[in-house]
């Protein structure tokens, strides 16, 4: 799969600014409307492992169930967690058996038909703590000199908006989706990417409280109006 | 009048790798130890953070983090004929301000030298008969040999958690790593780094005509790691700012991550920032100084005694403390009398492009201070020198360390200067670009030194350090043989290839390396060197010299780990030899 | 609750998917006066009118506008240098000004007392004054052909600018005029990250951990400016207003 994704990159066609790009490589034809077959509950696993389910086919998020938007996420990020949950790098209930079940193609397809998505709007959550709000953004903006803990925006740009293609959008996702990420790296259950491990190593550094509160803090910011094609991934 | 402080068993001046290596090996032996830093306090975070951090313009091409030339330059003159004139901005070579120094903004480039390096007159003298040293070279021993430094180079690239492939352990040859390496005692701490496309070409083309290519040595480190102070670093994201820039990931080694986590707070340190150290006090009588005065913040003049002095400001300005204060005699390149200043070294770089047509995309962006490839098999000793007329040599790398483009904007040397021409090319040439350093060595010759200059002064009123230098004609020699080398491995690459050779007097204009070295020189004794093999001073045994201003010659790879080893080497026989028993540790 | 399957249709999704390209990026509202806005409906902070004019026209030949990305004027350098000029930069805060001032050579740099301001100011005089004697008119009135002529000769020395030596100012011209084609727009200059866009820098926003290593890689993530947070920030208003 790696290979032959290589090989199409190799031989892909330069230009192409889109995110919903697997990287430099427009979508093929049918490739989203067969995406989107498999997200309809088309994979091996039937409805069973359909992902508008949970997903919608706007890739939106669930608050209350945290379950995390994937709209308009990079297709090469989407289609690098399926791979993750398919080999067991990254583990997860329901996503694990899912991701296992999906043939290379499909799982290319279907990363492709979520990416295409516009980014699902959030409106940001009400919180009652402002204290832990700020100490969320600052974390976000500066990081902490106490902890030895970088800026989140380091990587996952202005106040979690997404660097295209590897760094995901924290905007607007659900705070119980962030907060258990935050949360399985750093007892290990979640493990980083070989050989960086950077998500491990920086929610190791991080408090029961800055987790709380960077996960609120990029709960609460409303995304989906940011203009288009500046480097917002659509 | 000066205020005077109540005395201190020791004090650094100048908190950059050196003094920050020194106050925590003290520290921890139970001493006491005050570091004077003329520059503010500054931190991972939230100082080196982004976006701020990744302007191009105000630190790469306005030097935020580099010294103030308005407050303090250095003149320079290619001879001693010339009126030496004031460098009124920074060009050539860029020395740090504030807290951490240079090792802040450098970019990582870990190498260890030769074994003949630390014997290279006997050694040379030996392999070729004297025949080969042009005239008014003045190589020398440096009364240490690399078998006494190896377990502190070791300790050093461990402190920097250093990415690399070993290429000789313990003598046996690895592959994958520099088989013209002198031995290590282990593996590098961390795995090489990724590789971009650029470097793997060049790889295959050194391959290709008979040359060992390795990953370079990279104090960008390449997953989690903590050091042996108990500092923790993160992986290198290869975001293309490292050097002139600070690094926001907690990633490139640096005083700040790699030592002041598990040295500030310690009782026994204090640091003081914005302490202009202006000189030594000198008893002449009693050959030791009694401590030094310095300029603080609000501008008053103060005199801190102290037990013992170890200068750890970059290279230059400790030679220019040794002169202002006294310490040593000048050198003076008429009678060849005299030591402080002299051997004054530097780096002879030259390079060469490789133009490739469009479908090549290298994205140089993807880029980290010491991201690259090389070979050394024309680096010091690592060739026969036989009939070539010079002595050592230089390494060739191709590095990726960022496409910032107000500085990297390579175009073919037919290019109009401006205009549309210029600009096509510019689009045209940006991705599709290999560019090959090579990185050769710098031999000490009689007529290039540093002494006082007599006629310009700093902001304090105190006399600039005069630097006179131009590349002598070994150098020139081995720099066209080694970029031939280069040449060689670009036509392998394939291409439209140039050569940027180094050609005219030296010029204090275009930046080449912050590799300025010597002039306070090591040795085996006080005819020919300031320092001993420990770095104190033959001349004050209370006073120790920091820095590449030790390296009686520079050879061809960056300073910084000889540096480090040097100051640990150093530091390991303050703790354990002087400051139980202070006297000289070298018989004179 | 099961999504609107009516919503759009299968193929919709791919028919309405935006293919992003930089003709159709919105600019962020409330910008800075307009670069390619005529001298005179420009704020300047340093130059005078006559010198805006003779700068504006100046740098578009050093930098020209093409078919597919705008030149120097275009991108705000005009702009950019004036800022520079008003503050640090050209007050020469980090330039070592202590006299004796002498000639040098090349090797030892710059030797002049001037500050960059200064070195503009009577720079600029200099070169109308010279274009008028050498060509009978302004500078900005002449033909792009000849324009470029006679920045050759102020590039060679040919040009007498008399205190200030032409090939200096010259130098120092084109050096801000590439820093201010490629630098952070922050600066003024590098409008809409022309620059950036004309050679392919992806920005202020670094990371390629995973990239690196995947050898001639088409990358065209579009560029992100250390400005472009707060234009985000702004569309965004702060979290507080929200609950």
């Amino acid at each position: 799969m790696r290979a032959a994704l290589l090989l199409a990159l190799l031989l892909g066609i330069a230009g192409g600014a889109a995110g919903e790009a697997l990287l430099g490589v427009p979508p093929q034809p049918g490739q989203v409307a067969a995406g989107r077959a498999v997200a309809a509950g088309g994979g091996q696993q039937g409805q069973a492992g359909a992902c508008f389910r949970c997903h919608g086919f706007a890739g939106a998020a669930q608050d209350a169930a945290g379950f995390p938007a994937i709209g308009g996420m990079s297709a090469e990020y989407l289609h690098e967690q399926l791979r993750r949950y398919a080999s067991g790098e990254r583990r997860n209930d329901i996503m694990s058996p899912i991701a296992s079940a999906l043939t290379p193609a499909q799982m290319r397809d279907v990363a492709v038909f979520y990416a295409v998505q516009p980014v699902p709007p959030a409106t940001g959550i009400a919180l009652a703590d402002p204290a832990l709000l700020q100490h969320g953004a600052i974390l976000s903006a500066s990081g902490s000199a106490e902890s030895g803990i970088q800026a989140c925006q380091n990587c996952h740009g202005p106040a979690g908006i997404g660097i295209w293609p590897f760094y995901p959008r924290l905007a607007g996702q659900p705070a119980a989706y962030l907060a258990a990420q935050l949360r399985a790296w750093k007892t290990g259950e979640r493990q980083g990417v070989e050989p960086w491990r950077s998500m491990q190593t920086i929610a190791q550094r991080m408090s029961d409280r800055d987790i709380e509160a960077v996960a609120l803090y990029f709960a609460s910011i409303p995304v989906g109006t940011a203009p288009r094609g500046v480097g917002v991934l659509q | 009048m000066a205020r005077r402080l109540p005395e201190v068993e020791v004090v650094l001046v100048g908190m950059g790798w050196t003094g920050a290596l020194l106050a925590k090996e003290l520290t921890d032996a139970g001493h006491r130890v005050v570091g004077l830093e003329r520059g503010v306090g500054r931190q991972t975070v939230p100082d080196f953070q982004t976006p701020t951090m990744h302007d191009e313009l105000r630190y790469a091409v306005r030097h935020g983090l580099m010294q103030d030339p308005s407050r303090e330059t250095l003149t320079v003159r290619n001879f001693t004929g010339q009126t030496a004139l004031p460098m009124r901005q920074l060009g050539s070579f860029l020395p740090g301000i504030d807290l951490g120094g240079a090792g802040v903004h450098w970019n990582g480039q870990t190498w260890r030298f030769q074994l003949s390096d630390f014997v290279l007159r006997s050694h040379i003298l030996q392999r070729y008969g004297p025949d080969i040293l042009q005239d008014g070279l003045t190589i020398q021993d440096w009364g240490v040999t690399y078998d006494e430094l190896e377990p502190y180079y070791d300790r050093f690239e461990r402190i920097c958690g250093i990415a690399g492939k070993a290429g000789n352990l313990r003598g046996e040859i690895q592959p994958g790593g520099d088989p013209f390496e002198a031995p290590r005692s282990a593996e590098y701490p961390n795995p090489p780094m990724t590789q971009p496309y650029a470097p793997t070409l060049f790889a295959r083309a050194a391959a290709e005509v008979g040359m060992h290519p390795f990953p370079v040595p990279s104090a960008n480190v390449t997953r989690p790691y903590r050091n042996p102070y108990g500092c923790d670093m993160h992986a290198c994201n290869y975001c293309g700012f490292c050097e002139r820039f600070g690094c926001e990931h907690f990633a490139k080694a640096s005083p700040q991550v790699c030592v002041f986590p598990a040295l500030l707070g310690n009782d026994r340190f204090e640091l003081r920032t914005r302490c202009q150290v202006t000189r030594v006090e000198y008893d002449r009588q009693a050959r030791r100084a009694t401590g030094v005065t310095y300029i603080d913040g609000r501008g008053e003049e103060v005199f801190q005694p102290a037990g013992m002095v170890a200068l750890c400001a970059f290279s230059i300005h400790n030679v220019r403390l040794l002169l202002l204060s006294g310490i040593g005699a000048p050198y003076d390149p008429r009678t060849g009398e005299g030591n402080v200043g002299k051997n004054y070294t530097y780096q002879t770089m030259s390079g060469v492009s490789i133009f490739k047509d469009e479908s090549f995309n290298f994205n140089p962006y993807m880029g980290a201070g010491a991201l690259g490839m090389a070979v050394n098999d024309y680096n010091g000793e690592a060739f026969d020198h036989s009939g070539l007329g010079f002595i050592g040599g230089a390494y060739i790398a191709c590095y990726q360390t960022g496409g910032r483009p107000i500085e990297r904007h390579p175009v073919p040397g037919d290019t109009p200067r401006w205009g549309l021409a210029w600009k096509q090319a510019v689009a045209r040439h940006y991705n599709s670009t290999i560019s090959l350093s090579v990185h050769g060595s710098s031999m000490p010759h009689r007529g290039n030194y540093l002494d006082l200059d007599p006629t310009y002064r700093d902001s304090f009123g105190l006399p600039l350090l005069r630097m006179t230098f131009d590349f002598p004609a070994n150098d020139r020699l081995m720099s066209e043989f080694l970029t031939d080398k280069a040449v060689l491995i670009g036509n392998a690459i394939g291409g439209k290839v140039e050569a940027a050779r180094r050609q005219g007097l030296y010029s204090v204009v275009p930046y080449q390396t912050t590799h300025n070295t010597g002039g306070a020189i090591m040795g085996e004794n006080p005819r020919e060197s300031v320092v001993n093999r420990y770095l104190q001073c033959w001349d004050a045994h209370n006073v120790f010299v920091m820095g590449a201003c030790a390296f009686p010659h520079n050879p061809g790879y960056n300073p910084t780990d000889t540096v480090g080893a040097l100051a640990l080497w150093a530091a390991r026989a303050m703790r354990e030899d002087y400051l139980p028993n202070p006297r000289p540790l070298v018989d004179a | 609750m099961p999504p609107d399957l009516s919503r759009r249709s299968l193929l919709g999704g791919a028919a309405a998917a935006p293919l992003l390209s930089y003709a159709s990026a919105q600019v962020p509202p409330g910008p800075p006066p307009l670069p390619g806005a005529a001298p005179d409906q420009i704020a300047w902070q340093f130059f005078t009118l006559p010198e805006a004019t003779l700068v504006t026209a100046a740098v578009d030949r050093l930098i020209p506008p093409d078919e597919v990305f705008t030149g120097a004027v275009g991108a705000g350098v005009p702009i950019y240098i004036d800022r520079q000029l008003a503050t640090d930069y050209g007050a020469g805060r980090r330039l070592y000004r202590h006299p004796p001032f002498h000639e040098g050579t090349a090797e030892q740099g710059y030797q002049l007392p001037y500050t960059p301001a200064a070195l503009y100011r009577i720079g600029l005089a200099a070169f109308a004054e010279w274009v008028r004697a050498a060509y009978g008119t302004r500078f900005e009135e002449l033909a792009p052909a000849t324009m470029d002529e006679a920045l050759s000769r102020v590039e060679s020395g040919e040009a007498d600018f008399g205190e200030v030596p032409a090939p200096v100012f010259f130098e120092t011209l084109l050096a801000n005029t590439v820093e201010g084609f490629f630098s952070d727009p922050i600066h003024g200059g590098n409008r809409d990250m022309v620059g950036w866009r004309m050679v392919g820098f992806p920005g202020a926003y670094a990371g390629y951990t995973e990239l690196v290593g995947r050898h001639n890689l088409p990358f065209t993530r579009p560029p992100r400016s250390i400005a472009q947070a707060l234009s985000d920030h702004a569309h965004n208003p702060a979290p507080h207003a929200h609950r």
